[in-house]
């Protein structure tokens, strides 16, 4: 009886003891996912006081960003993913091909094949913005600005026309230096065989992580986007497969031609809801 | 046998402890059912650059305080029901801004539209004409007065980054109200930017605007029993009596509410009523003018634009209020309206569109 009574003993202690561990090896791998993003914190040597924003990770955009600005012309090609939470709360991800094509200071043609088929274009000539949808065959004219910067800003703000990837194209993407409230270098990182630095950063209302191709063309070559503040913290997700850095370019292809039997339709805009001014009835 | 129990116990509570765990996990994932039916493809307007993500996405640049005298600024949005319209369809109703602006010296250019807008408007509520020194004259204190409240704003954020850096200073908050600190710096500088170019940015191209229709509601799309309709070139879409045409909203094709288009034709109208303007007969119906041809020995009814001028008990309840210049107009799709009538009894005046 004795000896039952001792086995039962060692069974019950073996079984807390596992118990134990099951419960204090499950909130270190939870813990250990939430740390992921201060390992690189502990490695670093410097920040900068001005941002918080590791120096070698600002070194690197630095470098990205000034390789990118010094570009005449560019072109670049990629596949892009977008989630769209449901109001059920569930996620879906939608995907696209792009291809932006870019004359500094003050052109732009866009094209996008969205995963349902559809293509959707953009030109910009330095006065007028067209976005135009094939299935559809419409299209609208925007009077905009003379600089890519003032006329991304005018659609992004004004007419509520977010383009997550346009933060490549401004002329000036300094502001991109001063939006981190901090940065991370994360590590080496291989997009297929390229050799890249994986930097990672944290703002307001979004956090964002950058791929940049190492050598002597620092392109971005993958981008993902977080908006933390977003239900469901949705994200935008960008691999740049291919940059032309010398393309040759006509300003044609930044002029928007009406295809046969393309209809011109207005764009509008909404009004506040503003019940205390009282409705037209 | 106990031995056996007391393991089989163990594993339970074993198993059972995996399970709890478990549950915590997914708990922190969140969950979240399908309801079916269609699916949102639309991110909205909220997934933005990473430049511009300090700013208050829900900001409108035709804040009041900078022109409220401009566009029309806010206008009220009536009720509308959405119940023809399946769940991606749903009635988007937000604050919008129309327009930023730039600040160029194109004051000739101005003047030469403004005195074209002078020729075509024409409100016959109050009748009057204005003039274009008076118009200039107004301009330019408007133009002073914004100067001066754009000076004012840039002095008290001046002001209030001053006092900021000051703090961050004496408190030592750290690198992370620092870095705050640029960043709403960034806003300001955004804010300050739109504010100083949309006047007169706009000034520039409040021609442009003859083309825009600001209405109650825009719908991802149309679940109604709708049918296409081919008016002239154009392609438009009705369900009942309502018309539909297509327009870009936040970079995207979406639907809206329109007023019957000139030149729909139909065999009989609804609840009409005639009215005789300058000897020509009109026939109205659910605030839509038609006039009475015969072809191949039938009557059709075709839409006409209305008459300027014509005074109607009521307008389309999805009108949206709008303000130009000082003077308050209600816009449904092409067709202006001004109240006319006194307090006890309101009527509605159509007029030549302000823009």
């Amino acid at each position: 009886m004795k000896r039952i009574k001792k086995i039962s003993f060692i069974m019950l202690a073996l079984v807390a003891v596992v118990g134990l561990l099951d419960f204090a090896i499950r909130p270190t791998v939870i813990a250990g996912s939430a740390n992921a993003g201060k390992i690189d914190q502990t490695k670093q040597t410097a920040v900068d006081s001005s941002t918080g924003v590791d120096e070698q990770a600002l070194a690197i955009l630095k470098k990205a960003t000034s390789y990118l600005t010094g570009l005449n012309q560019f072109r670049l090609k990629g596949l892009a993913a977008i989630d769209v939470v449901q109001d059920s709360g569930q996620k879906l991800q939608f995907g696209s091909t792009a291809e932006v094509t870019v004359k500094r200071p003050n052109r732009i043609y866009a094209s996008r094949t969205l995963d349902e088929g559809d293509v959707r274009r953009f030109w910009y000539d330095g006065a007028v913005a067209t976005l135009y949808e094939e299935s559809s065959n419409v299209y609208t004219k925007i009077p905009v600005f003379d600089t890519i910067d003032e006329t991304l800003d005018y659609l992004e703000t004004v007419f509520k026309d977010p383009r997550p990837l346009a933060d490549l194209l401004y002329n000036d993407l300094s502001p991109l230096l001063k939006v981190p409230l901090s940065g991370s270098y994360v590590g080496e990182s291989y997009l297929g065989v390229t050799a890249c630095d994986h930097l990672a950063f944290r703002g307001k209302s979004l956090d964002w992580q950058f791929w940049v191709e190492r050598g002597e063309k620092p392109l971005i070559r993958k981008v993902v986007i977080t908006y933390k503040e977003l239900p469901g913290e949705p994200q935008f997700v960008a691999h740049l497969v291919e940059w032309d850095t010398q393309p040759e370019l006509s300003d044609a292809i930044f002029q928007f031609s009406p295809p046969e039997g393309a209809r011109q339709i207005r764009f509008v805009t909404l009004r506040k809801n503003d019940s205390e001014k009282g409705g037209a009835q | 046998m106990k031995i056996k129990y007391i393991l089989k116990c163990a594993l339970v509570f074993w198993l059972m402890s995996l399970f709890l765990a478990t549950d915590m996990v997914d708990a922190r994932g969140g969950g979240g059912g399908g309801r079916g039916g269609g699916f949102s493809r639309s991110s909205g307007s909220q997934m933005g650059s990473i430049r511009n993500s300090g700013m208050d996405r829900s900001r409108s640049y035709d804040s009041s305080r900078s022109r409220p005298e401009r566009t029309g600024g806010e206008s009220a949005v009536g009720d509308r029901s959405t119940d023809r319209f399946d769940s991606r369809g749903e009635g988007i109703q937000q604050r919008q801004d129309t327009s930023a602006g730039r600040q160029t010296d194109r004051q000739d250019t101005r003047t030469d539209r403004e005195s074209e807008r002078q020729n075509t408007r024409t409100d016959r509520q109050d009748g009057r004409t204005e003039k274009r020194d008076e118009g200039q004259a107004t301009r330019d204190e408007k133009q002073t007065e914004r100067q001066t409240t754009r000076e004012e704003k840039q002095g008290e954020r001046q002001a209030s980054r001053g006092e900021r850096q000051d703090r961050i200073k004496d408190s030592n908050l750290g690198e992370y109200t620092a870095a705050r600190a640029i960043q709403e710096d960034r806003q300001d500088f955004i804010g300050d930017m739109y504010d100083d170019y949309y006047d007169e940015w706009y000034d520039d191209h409040w021609h442009y605007y003859d083309m825009h229709y600001t209405p109650a509601n825009v719908y991802v799309g149309l679940s109604c029993n709708h049918v296409v309709v081919q008016v002239g070139n154009v392609t438009y879409y009705q369900c009942g009596s309502v018309w539909y045409d297509r327009v870009y909203y936040q970079g995207e094709v979406h639907y809206v509410e329109i007023s019957t288009p000139k030149g729909a034709e139909a065999k009989e109208l609804k609840d009409a009523t005639t009215l005789e303007v300058s000897g020509k007969t009109y026939y109205i119906s659910n605030h839509t003018f038609y006039e009475r041809i015969k072809r191949e020995g039938q009557y059709l009814y075709v839409v006409v634009d209305p008459p300027l001028g014509t005074e109607v008990a009521s307008i389309p309840k999805d009108a949206v209020e709008i303000k130009v210049e000082g003077a308050t107009y209600y816009q449904y799709d092409k067709v202006f309206y001004r109240k006319a009538g006194d307090p006890e009894q309101t009527t509605y005046v159509i007029v030549a569109s302000p823009f």
